[in-house]
């Protein structure tokens, strides 16, 4: 059933994001990019991080597809017109290809001995399931970890993110 | 819950992800085309991130509530970062577009020398 629910997910993503790529013109490749972004939070559900699958509802599909969707809108009836794609598209498909080759290769013939054994895991993933409402204690935790062993990290991406907002802005008025 | 599926079946759809990005930022004419992407590739790395801390997050003794967060706070600061990249590249293809009237990168020529 799990599985069933991760094939389905999986087709949705790879399918929508392959239509991202493909398709005729940059608005339709707008609206499946969304699709994609709902699918990859599907996956962060399966995978029983339901914070970061809301954060990336929240981030992805509501305000980096919004922000596209005002750049398209913003630069010329895009709508109609095709979009196009270079000559190296032979060169990208080898490369884009034998990216997916090694990375599907390594990821399937790694002996992942660190992954913990079975038994265990879903030993953990019971306790940690069966506890009442784990996603927040999962929350709390993530929580905790920012504000202490990456809390530079932190503060350095809140200073990124002012420094982007006003960038944004400096850059795109006049 | 997870258990059931192996590790490699994510590993598989993030590295879909991340190729398919690549093929859409190396070949497409148009620059918000190329910012999608992007996020496509970063979409995958997020998802073999959050994958790899489901499965071989090595549990430290001190790590609250029995899990070490690596994993998903790798994900959030590249949600963030991602946020932050989208908001100035398209201010720039914006500001661009004022002055060139398009969206081509192949007619961003104005540094070739």
């Amino acid at each position: 059933m799990e599985q069933f629910a991760f094939g389905v997910i999986a087709v949705i993503t790879l399918g929508s994001a392959y239509a991202v790529v493909s398709a005729r013109t940059v608005f339709v490749s707008a609206m499946w990019l969304v699709l994609s972004f709902v699918g990859v939070a599907g996956i962060y559900v399966l995978l029983g991080a339901h914070f970061l699958a809301v954060t990336q509802v929240l981030v992805y599909v509501g305000a980096i597809s919004v922000l596209l969707l005002f750049a398209i809108m913003l630069t010329r009836d895009l709508m109609e017109e095709e979009s196009s794609i270079n000559r190296q598209w032979v060169l990208s498909l080898i490369a884009a290809g034998s990216v997916f080759g090694v990375l599907g290769i390594l990821g399937y013939l790694t002996d992942w001995s660190l992954a913990w054994p079975p038994e265990a895991m879903s030993a953990t993933a019971t306790e940690a399931g069966a506890e009442a409402a784990p996603a927040i204690d999962m929350v709390d935790a993530l929580g905790r970890s920012l504000m202490s062993e990456h809390l530079l990290a932190f503060e350095v991406v809140s200073v990124i993110l002012l420094a982007a907002l006003v960038g944004a802005i400096v850059i795109a008025r006049d | 819950m997870t258990p059931t599926i192996p590790l490699w079946w994510y590993l598989l759809v993030a590295a879909g992800l991340f190729s398919i990005g690549v093929y859409g930022a190396l070949t497409r004419r148009n620059a918000v085309n190329v910012l999608m992407g992007i996020e496509l590739m970063l979409n995958g790395v997020n998802v073999n991130a959050v994958a790899f801390w489901r499965y071989i997050t090595p549990q430290g003794s001190d790590a609250p509530a029995g899990f070490g967060m690596d994993g998903q706070v790798f994900a959030i600061m590249v949600i963030a970062l991602a946020a932050a990249e989208a908001a100035v590249g398209l201010a720039l293809i914006i500001s661009i577009y004022r002055t060139r009237k398009t969206v081509e990168l192949d007619d961003y020529s104005l540094m070739r020398g």
